[in-house]
């Protein structure tokens, strides 16, 4: 049956995603992944939060999901061994050579493979299976149903969809604009180096993309706005990936409101246990149609919330990034 | 063998037809975005000609593959990269993991097989799983240090290509900016039209507020420049070196080029320094939007360092 793994931007959004339905859910340790820190948490915290979702029989998959320094690498190893000593089994990595180090000195551990390593084929899926890699984070729009069904098909790794997100007018992990206009060094509390600007290298991403751009051709504007990022969400079809027997169900937004998280973990609770209980179909359409208010909710919260900070992030992207 | 090597790349055979590509060793033929738009990534009889071209001037020859195909882009990688099989070429340059793990035990064996710079090589654990897999050389991870990209190198044994000079690709898009601006646009159009860009500008960030936009690659405006730096560079053991000439006027090739070409022979030739300061002003001169470096040195990459400090 298809899983729900919720994003757990502070303990309290986890905890309230977690009661809200999810299975599992995903965080980024302090310094370690492609959120700013007010996004991630301690390792105490991490801690605190794994005792807790083992309470509830659920589980935290933590991310480092940037890339670190060459000479970080022993570190990141020696973070994800005190993890699972604390009985943390799921770990979300981006970097190929960390992926294939994990699996060779911690077999037994789950290793997901970032929405950043941009696998947007088939044959990048067959690739990560190589690699032992247990669990892979796909994009909708990079995969037709009939493919997805088809991975399956071939395939015994474990797949992970964005249910509910934004597009990204770059492909995801291989996006330099941020960090050229802006990043710097800083340390974490445990000495890592972060650069603020870099979401690849764990740190803030500015969202240049989202400033008024004006798009000239031959010194005529031919489009003003941001570029194109916008909202998205499976509702509509989310049958054909519960047909196929999508593995996970991933909800974006580490960046967001806790109660706004446990929201959309709750409308996909739902999407899952009536599609079950009705067996998809008619009975099912019905239910999806007497829900849809509950969707438009969430939308429309999660787009002003993204405007809101992005918005702010002027001010915030200039203070940090010093111009 | 020579000492050292420096290449570019070339999308179309109209660009490399009328300009002086002569100071170049290796070129790297096509457009690693986008399958769809003819470039000698696509289009077989362009590519004969365009390595015919070359192979008559003893050049190397690498085709890139597009990097992330979407749709039904892949199989049509996989064909053409059947097709060019008779071609005299001397490798592929591509990034995409699904196609390397497909392609590294096919293809013809005398073929190098290249990382684009969005193989995303961040660690030597990375670099050592591409060398395992059959890349032999890779071009610089646009955002990590000098250093760290050199000490990667010493450390897999993978070979790195150190872009010295032009416009820095940022980013592939998801979608084609020319089909996103304007509807009636088909996929191919520009193949003719090799000067086509967009101009992206922005009231924010101050002086790195200009972007250039080609169909699924988004570009700074600056120029990357490294030609005060080349003879550290040298010091720390580089000897591949790229110069980006997209979008470039023909005389700005030669001209950049050569101005390249003459100093990596002092560089190495005398294994010090050369008087930069004519070279410098002469780029400048070319440069629309100013001089960038800033990644190699961990600052932002719109910065620009001045001699001396690698």
């Amino acid at each position: 049956m298809t899983r729900i793994l919720s994003p757990g931007g502070s303990v309290e959004m986890s905890l309230k995603a977690l009661e809200a339905g999810a299975d599992s859910i995903y965080v980024g340790p302090l310094g370690w992944s492609r959120r700013w820190k007010n996004h991630e948490l301690t390792d105490d915290e991490i801690a605190l939060l794994q005792r807790q979702a083992t309470d509830m029989e659920k589980t935290v998959s933590v991310c480092f999901n940037c890339h670190c320094g060459t000479d970080e690498v022993s570190r990141m190893l020696g973070k994800i061994e005190k993890y699972a000593g604390w009985g943390i089994r799921s770990f979300t990595l981006l970097d190929f050579g960390i992926m294939r180090e994990v699996k060779r000195q911690f077999p037994d551990l789950i290793v997901r493979a970032s929405i950043a390593s941009t696998a947007v084929t088939m044959d990048d899926v067959a690739f990560l299976e190589e690699l032992k890699v247990d669990s892979v984070v796909l994009q909708p729009e990079c995969y037709t149903i009939d493919e997805l069904t088809e991975i399956k098909r071939r395939f015994k790794i474990e797949l992970e969809i964005i249910t509910f997100g934004n597009r990204d007018f770059a492909h995801r992990g291989r996006c330099i604009m941020s960090s050229y206009v802006s990043q710097k060094l800083e340390r974490s509390p445990d000495g890592r180096e972060m650069y603020p600007g870099s979401p690849n290298k764990g740190g803030l991403c500015h969202r240049v993309c989202l400033s008024n751009w004006a798009v000239r051709e031959n010194d005529q504007v031919v489009y003003q706005g941001c570029l194109p990022n916008d909202q998205y969400e499976i509702y509509d079809n989310v049958d054909d990936y519960l047909d196929l027997g999508m593995d996970w169900f991933k909800i974006q937004g580490r960046v967001y409101g806790g109660d706004h998280i446990a929201k959309v973990t709750a409308l996909y609770r739902g999407i899952i246990d009536n599609y079950e209980r009705t067996g998809g179909g008619e009975g099912f359409a019905a239910w999806k149609r007497e829900n849809r208010p509950a969707l438009q909710e969430v939308v429309s919260e999660r787009v002003a919330s993204r405007t809101h900070q992005t918005d702010n992030r002027l001010a915030l992207d200039h203070r940090v990034a010093g111009v | 063998m020579s000492l050292f090597t420096l290449s570019t790349h070339v999308r179309h055979l109209k660009q490399l037809r009328r300009a002086d590509f002569s100071s170049f060793d290796d070129f790297y033929l096509g457009d690693n975005t986008c399958f769809n738009n003819r470039s000698l990534s696509s289009d077989y009889g362009a590519l004969k000609e365009a390595v015919h071209l070359l192979k008559e001037q003893s050049k190397r020859v690498f085709v890139s593959l597009v990097e992330f195909p979407l749709g039904d882009e892949l199989p049509k990688v996989y064909k053409f990269v059947d097709k060019i099989r008779d071609l005299p070429i001397d490798g592929l340059e591509l990034s995409s993991m699904g196609m390397l793990h497909r392609l590294k035990d096919t293809v013809d064996p005398r073929w190098e097989l290249h990382g684009s710079k969005f193989a995303n090589v961040y660690t030597t654990l990375t670099a050592k799983l591409l060398k395992d897999m059959g890349i032999t050389r890779i071009h610089s991870n646009g955002e990590i240090s000098f250093d760290l990209m050199h000490r990667i190198e010493q450390d897999s044994g993978l070979e790195v290509i150190y872009h010295v000079h032009g416009k820095l690709m940022l980013t592939p898009l998801v979608s084609c900016i020319f089909k996103s601006v304007d509807r009636e646009f088909k996929c191919g159009d520009h193949a003719q039209d090799t000067d086509k860009q967009m101009v992206l500008d922005t009231d924010r960030w101050s002086d790195s507020k200009v972007l250039l936009c080609y169909g699924k690659s988004m570009y700074s405006a600056k120029d990357y420049c490294m030609i005060e730096h080349l003879a550290e560079m040298r010091q720390k053991g580089a000897r591949h070196f790229y110069v980006n000439t997209w979008n470039e006027s023909p005389a700005t090739i030669e001209r950049t080029s050569r101005i390249y070409r003459d100093g990596l022979e002092r560089v190495f030739a005398e294994g010090s320094d050369f008087d930069v300061a004519d070279a410098l002003a002469e780029l400048e001169k070319m440069s629309e939007h100013g001089f960038a470096n800033g990644f190699y040195f961990s600052r932002s990459g719109s910065d620009f360092v001045s001699g001396g400090a690698i």
